[in-house]
């Protein structure tokens, strides 16, 4: 019979480990949700499959309650798992003691919790000993020692492993497995039991009420002690922590364990009466919390019998095996690692996963030793005393996301108080059987051990509770501990300070982090710059920070919050105190963004309202830039965006002085200068030249902020440009017409003197002065008429630019030059035209006038030849680069004397011989080009060359023809 | 000098003392019978304008413009004198029935040129009034004058720059044949 029973339990738990590795392995939404909810319904470990039997036999219907109240947790966890849940998602918690860590600071803080929560998960070790030890003592009643070194092995065998494959998913499988069984085996227990014993449900009904168990399960006097404590456990619960909070499960699941987790146990407890009623029925020999396998064995059912062995040899294994190992990684956090100099240790993940093998085969080792001397049997009775130990960190933990005024010394002391308590009342007496003490003057007694259980549990949490209250409401919180505290609220959510890192690229950090952590910085940022999709060359404050926050929640998830603290602390500080900084707005939108759906009411009113202003900034014609105190780029609206090029998430979270030019020094300059106003900064963007109006304004809300408007007016620069060109060569025409009206009198009367003087004197000296005063006659007559010409016929309608073939005007320039000549014959045209060689693109246009730019060539043309010898030649190239057309005149001349280099664009400058030059054609041509919106500068000797000149004019290319 | 100059009466309108007796000691010396006057007011009360052969005056004038004399000396022919004319204002002046304008300050040369071709010519005011639209008018007198007139005394002629008469002919394709085909 034995033999059956336990190879059909060898062959279920195979089976079921089989089963649920593969649905592990395999994956998908559904297998994934399933092991998911059955690990976390078997993570009550030995309770459900021996000890509710028990406690229903003890303590009736009351039992029930109590299992409702330990699904409670799940029930409300909106309220309590998932603020943390939040917080997690930043700063990711390897288990509670982290987060009491982190909420309270300090190792204090660290190692009381610690192990107070290590003291108190014993009693639940011992019971997961004692299950398997029923087993082993209901199966072969043998060799105790041989059983104790085997079951020591295997945990060990199968701790090494999970440390080694995965240290997330912490036997998650494997738990599955055995909460399957569990239900599988409770249920065809009582199935099987009732059949055999009863015969059926409807006369196990007629037993219940014939033999008064009717009434016997319906006492209900520890209820209230029962609930209390198994609601406050199921808070501390390390398994439940760890799965919901540190295992990074998604949201979707973490909803579905709301109602999954209730149903299974549920379920669960359904068939808790039916076989304690079977075995009373029966009057069994075997204790109530062997029922599980000793009824289908006594009613000769062993392979239901090996099932329910099975379920609890697995279920206890698995346990131990996920316990030790948590307990084992929380003394690592707690009292090793912060301390430890992790960069001397070459190979520090194996150095860990040695250390919390070591940790946890201790762990494991006392409580076999402490299962050999515990006086005490009942798996129920170490339940209970585990749990009101576990109690005792729950008011910490509820305090730390609802009672901002909870405070480190409350917690300890409160802590501290309530675990003494618990010690003395509950644990020490597990060990020594229950005592009685007669208060002294008095005839009370006190009965310390689990006679009086329901009392010491309540005392110790009521103990824990009030000096932790009294604590905190009369001691103060130092600055650190209220941001902390602020940090932990329910309804907050963690917006990390805009603060300015010592570091400004991602090289350094991995620097710094590797004086700190050895190779393994390495990888650390590597992980985080692929979970943030981030570049190795960033520079952007906001980026790093990111990297930052990421590389210190991987730090906490691994190293705990008191080493990951110390490791930022030295190798990525923050620069500035941080109640000085603002907070990160950018991160602050992005938290609204993605939780607007769960914004209710006023809340969600103002969220439209934010949205609305959003994108009212985001969609200003005008350009706006939100900058931080630090230089930091807060705001690029869309305005921006066209103006610069520059994407949005590209340009957002860099400094102003990251920018690519010409954007940084114009920008720059502005700021650092003392006017709030800049106008018509000219920038070439692309090579076009454009023109903006800056604006700032400090920001009222932050000191030293700014808001910097940025609004083109490249078109009314333009317009203005032309309007004031248009408006000189106009009133020098004016000028000119006057000049020319005024001069044009007298002229003529001297010229009329001198030609008459000609006739009248026969004196070949007069004639001569008169023939000289009709040659200077006939300069002033020409300066006066190329001020005219240039004035009058050259006015061209202000807004009618049109497309100007480069080519053409160059063309049309060299024929003219060739008719100016006085005497022009054809051989001499033809001279002429040979004289110029062009090689002009013939498809470039520019934008502006065309007899502007005929007249312009002319004048250019006209002074290279004149300066060059008879057969020498004048080039006219061009070069397109981008948008920009750049003409080159060359010549061979006789080039520029250095003397009036400077002057060469004022009117009247010449280097030709009197009467041969006016000295205005450059500076019509300075005018002129100006006027197309081009450049001009002469450069003597010619380009490439040691003599002559080269005219170098530069345009804008216009695309449209 | 031929002798039929002397039964030609010209009278000279021109506010400007130097030039008026300047142009006056020109015509005199081609055997011109000159008469003068400072303004249109005092050359009327002074004189019968119709009694002239030609009647030179200048554009602008203290209180009128010299053309209001085509109309007030008619049939008798005006030259004008500007300073500096555009050929819109050219055009102008011819529209409004000048036999010819001349543009300060001027070759004397060229203003006898002028004067004769004046006084020779044979009337027919009709046809001066047939196309006087600004290109109509350019196109005839670039025909009538490029024989026998250089591009430089054509343009000057015009008020317009060689550079603008480049262009119109260009536009309103009035070669230079005589000149390209036989030099």
């Amino acid at each position: 019979m034995s033999l059956e029973i336990a190879t059909a339990a060898v062959g279920f738990i195979v089976l079921g480990t089989a089963c649920s590795y593969l649905l592990a392995r395999q994956g998908g939404t559904i297998s994934n949700n399933l092991i998911l909810v059955l690990a976390l319904f078997a993570g009550t470990g030995s309770l459900l499959a021996t000890g509710t039997i028990e406690m229903a036999g003890r303590y009736g219907y009351s039992t029930l309650l109590a299992l409702f109240a330990f699904t409670m947790v799940f029930i409300f966890s909106p309220l309590i798992f998932y603020p943390i849940r939040r917080l997690s998602a930043i700063i990711r918690f390897a288990s509670l003691v982290d987060f009491l860590t982190f909420r309270f600071r300090g190792k204090t803080v660290a190692t009381i919790a610690c192990s107070c929560l290590i003291i108190a998960t014993i009693p639940l070790f011992l019971a997961q000993l004692l299950a398997l030890e029923s087993v082993h003592n209901f199966l072969f009643n043998g060799e105790k020692l041989l059983f104790w070194l085997f079951l020591v092995l295997v945990v060990t065998t199968i701790n090494w492993r999970s440390i080694e494959i995965s240290p997330a998913q912490n036997l998650r499988w494997m738990m599955a497995a055995a909460g399957l069984l569990l239900l599988l085996a409770l249920g065809l227990a009582a199935l099987v039991s009732v059949q055999s014993i009863f015969g059926s449900i409807g006369e196990m009904n007629s037993w219940v009420v014939e033999s008064g168990q009717r009434f016997i399960v319906q006492r209900m006097d520890s209820s209230y002690s029962l609930f209390i404590i198994f609601l406050a456990a199921s808070f501390a619960l390390p398994v439940n922590f760890t799965i919901v909070i540190s295992e990074h499960i998604s949201d979707r699941q973490a909803g579905l364990t709301v109602w999954a987790y209730p149903l299974l146990m549920l379920l669960a407890s359904i068939p808790i009466f039916p076989l304690l009623w079977s075995g009373i029925a029966v009057q069994s020999s075997s204790p109530l919390q062997d029922y599980l396998f000793s009824l289908p064995a006594l009613t000769n059912h062993p392979i239901v019998a090996g099932l329910g062995a099975a379920s609890i040899i697995l279920i206890s294994i698995a346990l131990l095996c996920s316990m030790s190992t948590m307990l084992a990684k929380m003394v690592l956090n707690s009292f090793i690692l912060p301390s430890k100099a992790l960069q001397r240790q070459p190979q520090l993940i194996r150095w860990i996963n040695l250390r919390l093998l070591l940790v946890s085969s201790i762990i494991l080792m006392i409580s076999v030793l402490l299962s050999l001397i515990i006086k005490e049997h009942s798996i129920t009775d170490l339940y209970l005393v585990g749990f009101a130990g576990l109690a005792q960190l729950t008011p910490g933990m509820l305090a730390s996301i609802y009672l901002p005024k909870a405070n480190r010394r409350g917690f300890i002391i409160g802590l501290v108080g309530g675990t003494l308590v618990w010690l003395i009342g509950l644990a020490v007496p597990l060990l020594t059987g229950d005592w009685q003490w007669q208060l002294p003057g008095t005839d009370r007694v006190l009965i310390f051990g689990m006679q009086s259980w329901d009392t010491w549990a309540f005392e110790a949490l009521m103990v824990n509770i009030a000096l932790c209250t009294l604590f905190s409401v009369f001691s103060t919180m130092d600055k650190q501990q209220q941001l902390f505290a602020r940090l932990c609220m329910v309804d907050n959510i963690y917006i990390p300070a805009r603060v300015q890192l010592s570091q400004s690229s991602v090289e350094e950090m991995k620097q710094s982090l590797r004086n700190a952590l050895g190779d393994e910085a390495d990888q650390l940022v590597g992980l985080a710059l692929d979970a943030l999709e981030l570049d190795k060359g960033e520079t952007r404050p906001a980026a790093l920070r990111k990297i930052r926050d990421h590389i210190n929640s991987s730090l906490t998830l691994r190293f705990g919050v008191l080493a990951a603290d110390r490791i930022m602390e030295e190798s990525i500080p923050l620069a500035a105190a941080a109640e000085q900084e603002s907070d990160d707005i950018d991160f602050i939108e992005s938290v609204l963004a993605i939780h607007s759906d769960r914004l209710t009411g006023i809340a969600s009113e103002l969220n439209k309202l934010r949205i609305h202003h959003r994108e009212i900034i985001d969609n200003l014609p005008v350009g706006l830039v939100g900058l931080g105190q630090n230089g930091e780029i807060l705001k690029w609206n869309s305005a921006m965006v066209a103006y610069t090029k520059l994407d949005e998430s590209s340009v957002r979270g860099s400094l102003i002085s990251d920018l690519p030019e010409p954007w940084r020094s114009g920008i720059n300059q502005f700021l650092s200068s003392d006017s709030s106003r800049k106008e018509n900064l000219r920038l070439e963007l692309e090579d076009i030249p454009r023109w903006f109006n800056l604006q700032k304004s400090a920001d009222q809300s932050t000191d030293n902020a700014f808001i910097l408007l940025i609004e083109e007016c490249t078109n009314s620069v333009l317009l203005t440009q032309n309007i004031i060109n248009n408006e000189r060569l106009a009133s020098v025409g004016r000028l000119a017409a006057g000049v020319a009206h005024e001069i044009g009198n007298p002229l003529t009367g001297i010229a009329c003197l001198a030609q008459n003087l000609q006739h009248e004197t026969e004196a070949a000296e007069i004639k001569l002065s008169a023939e000289q005063i009709l040659s200077q006659t006939d300069r002033i007559n020409q300066i006066v008429q190329s001020l005219i010409n240039f004035s009058r016929g050259d006015r061209s309608p202000k807004n009618a630019l049109q497309s100007v073939n480069v080519h053409d005007a160059a063309d049309e320039a060299i024929q003219l030059l060739g008719l100016s000549h006085k005497k022009s014959t054809p051989q001499q045209r033809q001279q002429t035209e040979q004289h110029f060689i062009c090689t002009l693109d013939i498809d470039s246009y520019i934008l502006g006038d065309h007899h502007q730019l005929v007249q312009v060539f002319i004048n250019l043309l006209s002074n290279a030849r004149d300066a060059s010898s008879e057969n020498s030649t004048v080039k006219i190239e061009s070069e397109i680069k981008g948008q920009k057309l750049t003409i080159l005149i060359s010549d061979s001349g006789t080039g520029i004397d250095d003397d009036i280099k400077d002057r060469l664009f004022e009117p009247f400058v010449t280097s030709k011989q009197p009467g041969e030059g006016t000295g205005l054609g450059l500076w019509i041509v300075f005018s002129l080009v100006k006027n197309l919106g081009g450049e001009i500068n002469l450069s003597s000797p010619a380009v490439n060359s040691d003599c002559g000149t080269t005219a170098r004019l530069q345009f804008t290319l216009h695309q449209n023809k | 000098m031929s002798h039929s100059n002397l039964r030609n009466h010209i009278l000279i309108v021109e506010d400007e003392e130097i030039i008026r007796s300047s142009l006056r000691k020109l015509l005199e010396r081609h055997d011109f019978l000159v008469s003068d006057a400072v303004s249109i007011k005092s050359a009327r009360e002074l004189f019968d304008l119709c009694a002239f052969n030609l009647i030179i005056s200048d554009l602008r004038l203290p209180g009128q413009l010299g053309t209001d004399l085509i109309q007030l000396a008619k049939p008798v022919p005006v030259l004008i004198m500007t300073s500096y004319a555009s050929l819109r204002s050219a055009v102008e002046i011819m529209r409004q029935g000048a036999a010819d304008y001349i543009s300060k300050p001027f070759d004397h040369e060229e203003i006898m040129i002028s004067v004769r071709r004046i006084i020779d010519a044979p009337k027919k005011p009709a046809e001066i009034t047939t196309d006087l639209s600004l290109e109509g008018y350019f196109t005839r007198f670039v025909l009538e004058n490029q024989d026998h007139m250089s591009e430089t005394d054509l343009a000057k002629k015009l008020g317009i720059s060689r550079k603008s008469l480049w262009q119109r002919r260009k536009k309103l394709q009035i070669n230079r044949k005589k000149i390209t085909t036989n030099p």
